[in-house]
């Protein structure tokens, strides 16, 4: 009986109180590189003057064929981008230009040129890997030449703390200064498989797995409708605008808005829409976090020989009648931790998109996706789970309404307090009163 | 001359020359007489410690410090909004307001307890009390009682009042951890009674300095030494009872709160380490249980062999 006790206690003192893997200092873990921009195409091919003004609007890659194989090749993740290469221009061809980073190309030459967007225009990568790394220092190394912008690497704790770095020659050498949850993403556009491996320091890689008892946790997106009006004449606008009242405005509506309701997004954005305005109001559609919005308005004006130019000045407009459509969604969660009780949180969510971080004792720290957490606290704590865009999001294929949250070893609220405190002041009372009720009567009974 | 008859000797009917005129219960015959029962006696003693208790200043104490909590939180939240900072959890928010929750309870105790018998010794009363049919055990142990009672019904009230002034404030309550926090408090409460009564057994003048220094400073303080100097005997000295509101607080949430652990904690944790303070609430329970019985036990035997002078 007392061996087995005495085991017992032994085991209990050596169980670990927090997610931990026994650190392998040989072990690496695959990076995966992601792209968070789409790419478009122009619908009509242009000629070769067009490309002499190209320049600065993302990455670019031109083909005589829209449907060029290497391309697909490139977007599927089949091939790195160095693998592209340009046919040689000749003058008086026409080519189609294929780019991302803007959502919109116009131009002194052509104007504004219809776009295209691309299927499978997002790489679809697992989230960046999400690690403990101890004080030490790491490598990256990559399979393909990377020639993609500088500070392409990013190396960040996700709560305020992030570096970028260059990989040169597919290796990157980075230091870790204090122990801390960190995770390793791409900032480019380009596919590429990474590995990680430990010079000196210590990793643990936080296990993934799905809790029971899910609640969700909504974001704070909706869509905004309102009112533009502008003066007659040619805008381009940043969100969707359509007149008011037209077929357009009604399907946007019945197809896109009102399925928001049910956090059920069918809806497709049509971003840099010029519009002739015969009338005076446009009914806008923006996907807003929060409960404001602004609609970005560009003038274009056509030119003597019938090309357009475009305005370099731009205003803001805010819409009349402004109406917030979808649920009302919540942004944070609170749930209470008692104390040295152990815990456990998950999370799932598009992590491109938002963020989610966890403020407990007045720290903040990072809640990846798909990670289980194990935690205990020392004392009863309030837990503040947040969500917050990383990026604004943008069209419905990019857009996912609902962040789920697992949570076991917390407690539900019970709203009892107000019974409970009646109760204990009753029982002072009581006491005093027989207190009192004692001091009237004799001594001692007959 | 009639024969000598014993008096208990059942009484024949032929004895007296005339009929009865009374019952028997009228008469008062046929009676047993024997000392009243130890819990009859235990509620006598109980209520008349309770009735002693309505004359003195002990009683007004504990409503002056019931009273002092939603005063103190409306001037300190008017002054200095940022010392008892507002939560979504009700619990912690209460946790925060029942700061004081370690040193009131010890000085209640003290002050309560820790005077009773002697009281009772120096002037004389419990000469009058003793010879009557109570045995010194239950009269110990009613004054005990009710002493213990008074206490309980202060730290219900901090707790009652703290925890309507926080469920005005916040959205969220968990009711069942409060009342789990409470249960540990009273627990902490129970062993310091009995420390402070024990102590009384063996002093000639009463006092409510001695115990309060012993339970807020002393004992601590050699709980936090010891277990820096003996290497991983924190697991036992951390659940000493002194330490009872510190967990029982911390249950609720509130890091900083009135007692040697709660104020002093990061120093000590840089110069004295080694010491934590017990996670477990049964086990931490229990220890202020049984200590608490032990200690009353003890002072039960130092009461019973007190010479009558």
């Amino acid at each position: 009986m007392r061996l087995a006790a005495a085991a017992l206690v032994a085991v209990l003192l050596l169980m670990p109180s927090l997610v931990a893997t026994p650190s392998d200092a040989d072990s690496f873990q695959e990076v995966v590189g992601t792209s968070y921009l789409p790419w478009h195409r122009t619908a009509e091919p242009l000629d070769s003057t067009y490309l002499d003004h190209a320049q600065g609007i993302g990455r670019l890659f031109v083909s005589e064929d829209p449907e060029d194989p290497s391309f697909r090749s490139y977007m599927k993740g089949e091939i790195p981008i160095s693998d592209l290469s340009w046919p040689e221009i000749e003058e008086g061809r026409s080519y189609y230009v294929f780019f991302s980073g803007n959502r919109s190309l116009v131009t002194e030459s052509h104007g504004v040129v219809e776009l295209m967007s691309l299927p499978h225009v997002l790489l679809e990568q697992d989230p960046p890997t999400m690690m403990r790394l101890k004080e030490g220092t790491y490598t990256l190394s990559a399979e393909h030449e990377l020639t993609m912008m500088p500070r392409h690497v990013v190396v960040t704790n996700g709560v305020g703390w992030s570096e970028s770095y260059t990989m040169r020659d597919k290796t990157l050498t980075f230091r870790v200064f204090y122990e801390d949850t960190y995770f390793i993403s791409m900032d480019t556009e380009e596919y590429c498989t990474m590995k990680f491996h430990v010079v000196s320091g210590d990793v643990e890689v936080l296990p993934s797995s799905s809790g029971t008892d899910s609640c969700e946790v909504s974001t704070g997106y909706r869509w905004a409708r309102g009112i533009v009006r502008v003066d007659p004449g040619q805008h381009f606008f940043s969100c969707n605008v359509f007149p008011e009242g037209s077929d357009e405005d009604k399907r946007f509506m019945e197809e896109v808005v009102k399925p928001m309701s049910s956090i059920v997004p069918e809806w497709a954005k049509n971003a840099g829409t010029v519009i002739e305005t015969g009338q005076g109001a446009m009914a806008a559609y923006e996907l807003i976090y929060g409960d404001s919005m602004v609609v970005r308005c560009s003038d274009v004006k056509t030119t003597a020989d019938g090309k357009a130019s475009y305005s370099t000045s731009s205003r803001n407009i805010v819409p009349d009648d402004l109406r917030l459509f979808g649920p009302d969604l919540k942004d944070r969660v609170t749930l209470f931790a008692m104390a040295n009780e152990p815990l456990s949180l998950t999370m799932s969510y598009d992590f491109i998109k938002y963020r989610a971080s966890l403020t407990a004792n007045g720290s903040t720290m990072f809640l990846a996706p798909d990670c289980r957490y194990d935690l205990t606290f020392s004392e009863s704590s309030q837990l503040d789970i947040k969500i917050a865009p990383s990026t604004v999001a943008e069209g419905p294929e990019h857009f996912s309404t609902t962040v789920l949250l697992s949570a076991q070893g917390t407690k539900a609220p019970d709203g009892a307090a107000t019974f409970a405190a009646v109760a204990l002041i009753g029982a002072f009372a009581v006491t005093i009163s027989a207190l009192f009720l004692a001091g009237r009567g004799p001594r001692w009974p007959d | 001359m009639r024969p000598f008859r014993k008096a208990h000797a059942d009484p024949s009917p032929d004895l007296y020359d005339g009929e009865r005129s009374m019952a028997a219960a009228d008469a008062m015959r046929d009676r047993e007489y024997s000392p009243p029962s130890s819990i009859s006696q235990l509620r006598v003693c109980f209520v008349n410690q309770l009735a002693l208790y309505s004359k003195q200043r002990t009683v007004w104490t504990a409503v002056a410090l019931v009273a002092a909590i939603p005063l103190l939180y409306a001037v300190l939240n008017a002054l200095a909004p940022s010392l008892i900072q507002a939560s979504d959890v009700a619990n912690i928010h209460a946790g925060r307001i029942l700061a004081a929750l370690p040193i009131a309870s010890m000085f209640m105790a003290s002050a309560v307890c820790g005077s009773m018998l002697p009281q009772e010794y120096n002037e004389r009363t419990v000469y009058m009390t003793l010879p009557l049919p109570v045995s010194r055990k239950v009269f110990y142990l009613g004054k005990f009682l009710a002493g213990f009672a008074l206490c309980a019904a202060t730290v219900c009230a901090a707790y009652g009042i703290s925890i309507a002034i926080s469920s005005a404030c916040a959205a969220h309550s968990y009711t069942a951890q409060m009342l789990e926090s409470l249960a540990m408090a009273l627990s902490g409460l129970f062993s310091f009674c009995a420390f402070a009564y024990m102590l009384s057994t063996r002093m000639t003048r009463g006092s409510s300095i001695a115990p309060l220094v012993a339970l807020a400073a002393a004992i601590p303080a050699a709980c936090i030494i010891l277990a820096h100097a003996v290497p991983g005997s924190t697991c036992v000295l951390g659940y000493a009872p002194v330490f009872a509101p510190d967990l029982a607080l911390s249950m609720m949430g509130d890091s900083t709160h009135m007692s040697l652990w709660g104020l002093f904690e990061y120093p000590i944790r840089n110069s004295l380490p080694g010491f934590e303070v017990g996670p477990s609430a049964t086990v931490m329970s229990a220890a202020s249980l049984g200590l608490g019985a032990l200690m009353l036990w003890a002072g039960g035997r130092a009461n019973d062999r007190r010479d009558m002078r």
